[in-house]
């Protein structure tokens, strides 16, 4: 039982029950749907439920406890052990819980778009197609991250792949910040920010405002979330593969 | 012949090495280990901790990474889909997800055995309530107690009714009771073909259930030895063991000598008398007579301790 061959749909389902209704995540998911609910049909128009900046900060923090030792939790207690003698393939658990906690995102995210949705309507009356887009470009911005956050995890103990990309955050941003100020150059902060910007997945944002402006949206930085969800995902599977799953016992 | 004579190998074990560290007596790990399990024996390893014992089945399992030697689960490789789809796994002391049930788990595994979605609920219930989980399965993992998590993994390990099953302590946390019910369950599996490596503690157990005991020590196999096969079995020290033995083979084709000890399957204690004559008549010097009772333990100080 596989989804094409890239995820065992049991773990998927497992990972989703497992990961959505733990106390942190729920609480963020319902966060995330109010924060939808309050702000829908603000200055920005109708699409912004939960893309707005304060929806932004109850995604990135649910993204995080989605993704904190997606992986190396199994690993840790000792149960991938157990699901890995059963006849499927490292790649397909890797899958399972790569996508199993998508889900869970996708469910929270879907119910923050449902909340703003409704607020919209009682509110406008009607809906923007900006809106209806929001949904997808949110959730693969955040399955990006979660993809990152779960290749991580196949080689940090426990939460530390949430640490580690805590603090390689930081340091590429205070770096890009203060190589002009070292090299005294100040003109190159716009470039440092601009490389820095290819460095992880993109705010996809942008693409709704031009909707709503009638201009033609550059849909570049979807696609590169894209590419990040299945890059990470593949580095992952690699990762995993090159690993020793048993640990001796002390 | 018993079952397990008659079997073909279902796992087998050549020169297997993994070495973590190297220390005067032994190494850290597992180093040039060979053995076979049959179907329907049942095969305990034995040693003290750190032995090797887990090592063994980890590498015999594929979830470790031997060094050198080979493993083959059912004639093929332990990486093998199929070979994995006939095996089972218990280890001391498991870890399930914690926010998910044991029936959850237990629904995963069976799926992931390639159960259908309603055979491997239908299976789950038959588990839960033949190891006595009925009253926690539907709590989360994370209120398990460890005899509760202990059961639950035995019930993992079961669900896809492996031909191969290994048990790492698994009466680990269990009280008596349940104790008593593994042994039953196990030798029902036995009957009906199961191979089972166990790795226990309780001498008493493996004394009781096991057809072959492998005595491990700092990481080397010591000594195989073979348990009376159902009845009881009677022990002969002899003085002249070396001159008999060929005599012994021909009259008690089912003793085995080892060393100086030379012993018999008997049906009951009290064909000891006529067994002393029959060995005596062979030209057997028979110092010592006894039905092996504690040989277990005997024979673990001897070999593992050292002690004679």
């Amino acid at each position: 039982m596989t989804l094409f061959g890239l995820a065992s749909l049991p773990v998927l389902r497992a990972t989703a029950r497992e990961r959505g209704p733990s106390f942190m995540p729920a609480a963020l998911a319902v966060l995330l749907a109010l924060s939808g609910a309050l702000t829908a049909g603000g200055s920005q128009g109708a699409g912004d439920s939960v893309t707005n900046a304060f929806s932004s900060i109850f995604l990135v923090a649910l993204t995080m406890a989605l993704g904190a030792g997606l992986i190396a939790d199994e690993i840790d207690s000792g149960h991938v052990q157990l699901v890995l003698l059963r006849p499927i393939t490292r790649a397909e658990w890797y899958g399972g819980r790569f996508l199993g906690a998508s889900l869970a995102l996708t469910v929270a995210v879907a119910a923050s778009w449902l909340a703003g949705a409704l607020a919209v309507l009682l509110r406008h009356g009607r809906l923007d197609l900006s809106w209806a887009l929001s949904l997808p470009l949110v959730v693969v911005q955040g399955v990006a991250w979660l993809s990152v956050l779960a290749a991580l995890s196949v080689v940090l103990r426990r939460w530390m792949n949430v640490a580690a990309l805590l603090l390689a955050f930081m340091v590429v941003g205070f770096g890009s910040l203060m190589l002009p100020l070292v090299l005294r150059r100040p003109e190159l902060v716009q470039q440092c920010w601009a490389v820095v910007a290819y460095l992880h997945p993109q705010d996809a944002t942008p693409i709704l405002q031009a909707i709503r402006g009638h201009t033609r949206p550059d849909l570049s930085p979807f696609l590169f979330d894209l590419l990040w969800a299945l890059g990470a995902w593949l580095v992952g599977v690699l990762l995993l593969n090159g690993r020793e799953i048993a640990k001796r016992r002390a | 012949m018993s079952v397990a004579a008659a079997g073909e190998v279902v796992l087998s074990l050549r020169g297997l090495t993994k070495i973590y560290a190297r220390r005067a007596s032994g190494v850290v790990g597992v180093e040039d280990l060979t053995f076979e399990v049959r179907r329907g024996e049942i095969v305990a390893l034995l040693g003290p901790n750190g032995a090797g014992k887990t090592t063994s089945m980890l590498l015999a399992l594929g979830l470790l990474q031997a060094d050198s030697g080979q493993v083959e689960l059912f004639s093929s490789d332990p990486e093998l889909l199929d070979a994995r789809r006939r095996v089972g796994y218990a280890p001391d002391a498991p870890m399930f997800p914690r926010q998910l049930t044991g029936l959850q788990v237990l629904e995963l595994h069976g799926a992931l055995a390639g159960l259908s979605r309603v055979r491997a609920r239908s299976r789950a219930s038959e588990l839960v309530t033949m190891l006595g989980l009925a009253d926690f399965a539907g709590r989360a993992c994370a209120l398990y107690s460890k005899g509760q998590a202990q059961r639950l993994g035995l019930a993992q390990a079961l669900i896809g009714e492996p031909e191969l099953l290994f048990l790492d302590e698994p009466t680990a946390g269990l009280d008596p009771a349940a104790v008593a019910a593994l042994r039953a369950l196990l030798s029902s599996l036995q009957k009906k073909g199961t191979a089972i490596v166990l790795n226990s503690h309780l001498l008493s157990e493996v004394e009781r259930i096991c057809d072959r005991v492998l005595f491990i020590k700092d990481g080397r196999l010591l000594r195989t030895h073979q348990m009376h096969a159902g009845g009881q079995r009677a022990e002969l020290r002899l003085a002249n063991p070396a001159q008999v033995a060929a005599r012994l083979k021909q009259v008690l084709p089912d003793g085995v000598l080892d060393g100086d000890r030379f012993r018999v399957p008997i049906a009951a204690p009290e064909v000891m008398p006529a067994l002393v004559r029959q060995v005596a008549d062979a030209g057997g010097e028979v110092l010592e007579a006894r039905l092996a009772g504690a040989e277990l333990e005997e024979l673990y100080m001897q070999i593992v301790e050292g002690r004679s």
